[in-house]
Formats: structure tokens, C-alpha cells, sequence
């Protein structure tokens, strides 16, 4: 009985196995006889022998304890269907074998048909809820035709759970490959992301320089003159407007409101060498047309092409003499409360830094003036602001608030309301700047 | 698109669209950097341009240098009246020539 597997597990196997007639994997059912009565083993051969599923015949194998069905299933990780007597070794070593292989080979495609001779150990109703059998078979009952069913039926049974484990296999294969996908494209595009951060934060850097370069520009300017007034409007980002004006040694006086072309850094580098070299100028008496020529002579050596400053240069002579040069700036007016705007002083050159100054035309105009008369100069972000419908604020509108309210304390107040009120709500896209002289001031 | 580019033998043709601003920056350049700027004529539709900004201009500029500086190699065509009246108030008609 039970002493065979117990005596040399090892040994009943191999000579277990020599029976067989073959034993290539994946060709043959591998069905595995567990029972201690050599009798059955004879009988269950005789009915099986020629069972054929799927083309595929059957490799019977024989174990006459659990204990030897451990060895062999430990072997044979393929077995199909398990023909299972309950009581060998012990009373209930088939019921022990069916958790082993569950539980512990954690196997659960192999077909168990329990078939006992003693249904009073195993009760059918008791042991088919509380272990994972497939059928159930008394003995007495189990004819040659009823076995081969069972076992056929069971074939099948593990040939679909196959079928199905491969197709599930395939199945996390494919979800492994394309969640590996995922993975690689969400790390091209998390470095991605950090490579678009660190442009960013660069461009700020970049930026927030360009904004301090203008600043101090703009701070070293002493723009302290009794007659002049002006007003910055920037936006956040630097657009390299550019405000200047200083006194020569003899009195007469040199404003300048320039507009870089682009934006940033680029502009915010032009301003420094234009802001030093009109003050030297300047300050060492030079009139408008030399200080023109210096400064685009300056631009027209170190400014990369493509890069210029669009500018208006205005000279008050000591006798109130204006003389004016506008090269790329909207049209600076002369007007007064009483008259409106009594001259306008339109672009006439190319803007300062594209060509050298021996291809400028330097048309300057020259204008006499009178008390109570205003000089206007601004940007070209006053009257290019833009509505949400695409409308430019234009020249017309700004004449209309110079006539309005001119030469009222709170003008550039006004002009903002009205560009604000423009605008409608649309961002300012650029630097607003404005400045206003009073000629014949005291 | 908004810049569209047509070669022939000596002559390219660049085409702008909508906003001309500094967005157009490497489209504009790619337009005729492959050329050979002394033996090329170049023209710019600036037709469909509805809205044209110092940068713009700034790019005519480096065409214009490409162009080995000619302005006559370099026209500017069916410039609608803002687009014009941007080009002459900064005296672009004295660098271009206008068509």
C-alpha cells in the first residue's frame, strides 16, 4: 500500500516513468493515476489508453501514495487531469493532496477527479464545497465508459484553461509592452517639460535684466526741468523705450524719446550706449544734427542688423527755436490751449542705427514758436494701442485730448483715461511714454 | 502658413500672412537663408499682412543684407495703406523698393 512511495520515492519514480511511452511536453495529455490499489491502475490504463483529444494522445502516469503524486506533480508541471483516490496513506492523503496542489503549487488548471471507494470518509456534498475538485466519482458507480467521459471531458476542460491562460498571458504581455510605452513617452515628455521650464525661467532671468538695465537708464536720468513733464506707461516685460533730455552749455536743450525694435534684453542693451553717448554730446555742446549722427553712427557700428532705434530728437534753442528731427516715431506736435496743434513734425529719415549717417537725410525742421506753446512727443504705444476689435487709437484721438485738455495739469492723467477706456479692456502691448515741454517758460 | 516661399531661378518669392511680428522671426529667415543673396531678386507679398510691428521691420532689414544691401533687390508688394504708412514713416521706401 502506502510503503512503496514511502520506501524510495526517488527510485518508484523513475521506474514509475519507464512505463510511459513517451514523454515530450506539450504532445501528449499528461494524466496522472494516484491510487494505492494496483488493480485500479490496471483498469483506469486499460479504459485510457487510447484516449485522443485534439490529435494529442494520452501519457498515463502512475503514483500510489500522495506522498509519490507530490514527487511526481513536482515533476510534471503539466498534468492535465488528475484521477485521485482519497484514502492512501492516511485516511484523508488524497484530500491533503488536493490543498498541496492548489495551495501550495498553487495550480489551478490541473482537473481533479476525486474517486473513492469509501464515500463514508468523503462525503460528496461535504468535499466538493470545501475542496477545489472538478468531479466527483464514487468506486462502485464509475463504469469503463463513465471514466473515459470524465477524464475526455476534463481534457478538454484544462486544453480551454490553457487556451485561456495563454490568451491572458499575451494579454499582460501586450498591456506590459504598451505600459512600458507609456512610461518611455511620459518620460520624453517630463523632460520636455523641464527642458521648457528652464527655457522659461532663463527668458525671465533674461527679462527681469533687461528690465533692471532700463531702470537704472531711466533713474540716471535727471529729467529735473521745470518746463518738462513726462509720464512712463510701461508693460511688464522691457520694450526698451527710452526717454532722454539734458541742457547744453550754453542753455539750449536736447530732448530725445526713442523705441527699440524688439523687445528685452536686446533693446534694454541698445538704451545704455545711446543714453551715455547723448549726455557726452550734449554735454559737451553739440547741436542736434551732430548729436543724431554720433548716436546713429554708435548704433549703426554695434547694433546687430535687424536691431534699430526708432527716434525723435528736438532741440529748444535759447531763443525757443525748435528744431526737430523725427526718424520712425509717430508725428510730435507744437500746440497750444488757444490754437491746437499749431505744427506737426512727421518722420522724414530712416530710424537711427540701419544705415550710416553719410545715407541719413537729416531733414530737420525748424519752427518758431510762441508763448503759451507746448511741445508733444510720445511713443508709438500711445497711438497704436489696439481695441478688442483691432482699431488703433491713432493720431485722431490724440489730437482730440491735446485739444481737450492740453494744457491742464492732469493731461497725461486724461490721455491714460482715454487710452484706458480705448483699450476696453484688451492688455497695452506696449511702452506708452510721453513727454511735454512748455516752450517760452520763465 | 503664415510665410509661403516660390523659387525660380533668380527670384524668391516670400509671401506673409496675418501678424508680421517677431513670431515670424525663424519662418521669415529660413525663407532665404538657403539662397544665394547676390544672384537673387527678392519680393515680399505683404498683401495678407494686416498688422506689421518694428521686429517685422527689422527682418526686412536682415533680407534687405542678405540681398548684399541692394534695396533695388528687394521689393515690397501690395502693401495695403497701414501696412504703407507704417513703411514710410519709417522711410522703408528709401531702403525697399515699393510695388
Amino acid at each position: 500500500m502506502s510503503g512503496v512511495g514511502e520506501s524510495n520515492p526517488e527510485q518508484t519514480l523513475i521506474l514509475r516513468e519507464d512505463e510511459h511511452p513517451r514523454e515530450v511536453p506539450g504532445e501528449v495529455w499528461k494524466i496522472l493515476i494516484v491510487d494505492d490499489d494496483d488493480e485500479v491502475h490496471h483498469v483506469t490504463r486499460l479504459v485510457l489508453a487510447d484516449l485522443c483529444h485534439g490529435g494529442r494522445g494520452v501519457c498515463l502516469m502512475s503514483a500510489y501514495s500522495g506522498q509519490e503524486a507530490r514527487h511526481l506533480l513536482h515533476a510534471h508541471r503539466d498534468v492535465s487531469v488528475i484521477l485521485l483516490d482519497v484514502v492512501m496513506e492516511s485516511e484523508e492523503a488524497g484530500l491533503h493532496l488536493i490543498r498541496h496542489i492548489r495551495e501550495e503549487l498553487n495550480n489551478s488548471s490541473v482537473r481533479i477527479i476525486l474517486r473513492t471507494g469509501q464515500p463514508g470518509q468523503a462525503p460528496e456534498r461535504r468535499i466538493i464545497i470545501e475542496y477545489d475538485i472538478n468531479d466527483y466519482r464514487e468506486k462502485t458507480e464509475l463504469s469503463a465508459q463513465k471514466l473515459f467521459t470524465s477524464v475526455a471531458a476534463s481534457v478538454r476542460a484544462f486544453e480551454t484553461i490553457q487556451q485561456l491562460q495563454a490568451i491572458n498571458s499575451n494579454l499582460e504581455e501586450m498591456v506590459a509592452a504598451r505600459t512600458q510605452d507609456l512610461r518611455l513617452a511620459c518620460q520624453d515628455l517630463r523632460r520636455t517639460a523641464e527642458e521648457l521650464q528652464a527655457h522659461r525661467d532663463r527668458l525671465q532671468y533674461e527679462q527681469e535684466l533687461a528690465k533692471a538695465l532700463l531702470a537704472n537708464v531711466h533713474e540716471a536720468e535727471r529729467l529735473d526741468f521745470p518746463n518738462l513733464r513726462y509720464r512712463l506707461w510701461p508693460v511688464d516685460v522691457a520694450n526698451g523705450d527710452l526717454i532722454l533730455a539734458a541742457r547744453a552749455p550754453d542753455g539750449r536743450q536736447l530732448i530725445m524719446i526713442g523705441d527699440f525694435t524688439g523687445h528685452g534684453l536686446p533693446a534694454a542693451i541698445g538704451a545704455l550706449p545711446v543714453a551715455d553717448l547723448f549726455h557726452r554730446e550734449v554735454g559737451r555742446g553739440c547741436n542736434i544734427r551732430s548729436l543724431i549722427s554720433s548716436i546713429n553712427d554708435e548704433l549703426h557700428r554695434k547694433l546687430p542688423r535687424g536691431l534699430f532705434l526708432a527716434a525723435c530728437v528736438i532741440e529748444v534753442g535759447t531763443d525757443q527755436i525748435v528744431h526737430a528731427w523725427n526718424g520712425g516715431v509717430p508725428a510730435a506736435f507744437v500746440y497750444s490751449a488757444d490754437a491746437g496743434v499749431r505744427e506737426r513734425i512727421t518722420s522724414s529719415d530712416l530710424p537711427l542705427g540701419v544705415v550710416p549717417s553719410g545715407e541719413l537725410a537729416f531733414d530737420i525742421q525748424h519752427l518758431s514758436t510762441r508763448r503759451g506753446d507746448r511741445l508733444f512727443i510720445y511713443s508709438d504705444g500711445l497711438v497704436e494701442a489696439r481695441n478688442p476689435e483691432g482699431e488703433m487709437f491713432g493720431e485722431k484721438r490724440l489730437e482730440h485730448c491735446l485739444r481737450e485738455h492740453g494744457a491742464s495739469e492732469t493731461f497725461f492723467e486724461r490721455v491714460r483715461e482715454q487710452v484706458e477706456a480705448f483699450l476696453a479692456g484688451n492688455p497695452q502691448a506696449d511702452d506708452i511714454t510721453m513727454a511735454e515741454l512748455v516752450l517760452h517758460a520763465t | 502658413m503664415a510665410i509661403s516661399v516660390w523659387e525660380n531661378d533668380d527670384h524668391v518669392a516670400i509671401s506673409v500672412e496675418g501678424r508680421f511680428d517677431f513670431n515670424l522671426h525663424q519662418a521669415f529667415r529660413a525663407a532665404y537663408r538657403n539662397c544665394d543673396g547676390s544672384s537673387t531678386r527678392f519680393s515680399v507679398d505683404l498683401g495678407d499682412v494686416q498688422y506689421l510691428d518694428s521686429s517685422a521691420l527689422g527682418m526686412l532689414l536682415l533680407l534687405r543684407e542678405h540681398a548684399g544691401g541692394d534695396g533695388r533687390k528687394v521689393a515690397l508688394c501690395n502693401c495695403n495703406p497701414p501696412v504703407k504708412e507704417l513703411l514710410k514713416l519709417a522711410r522703408f521706401d528709401r531702403l525697399f523698393t515699393l510695388i
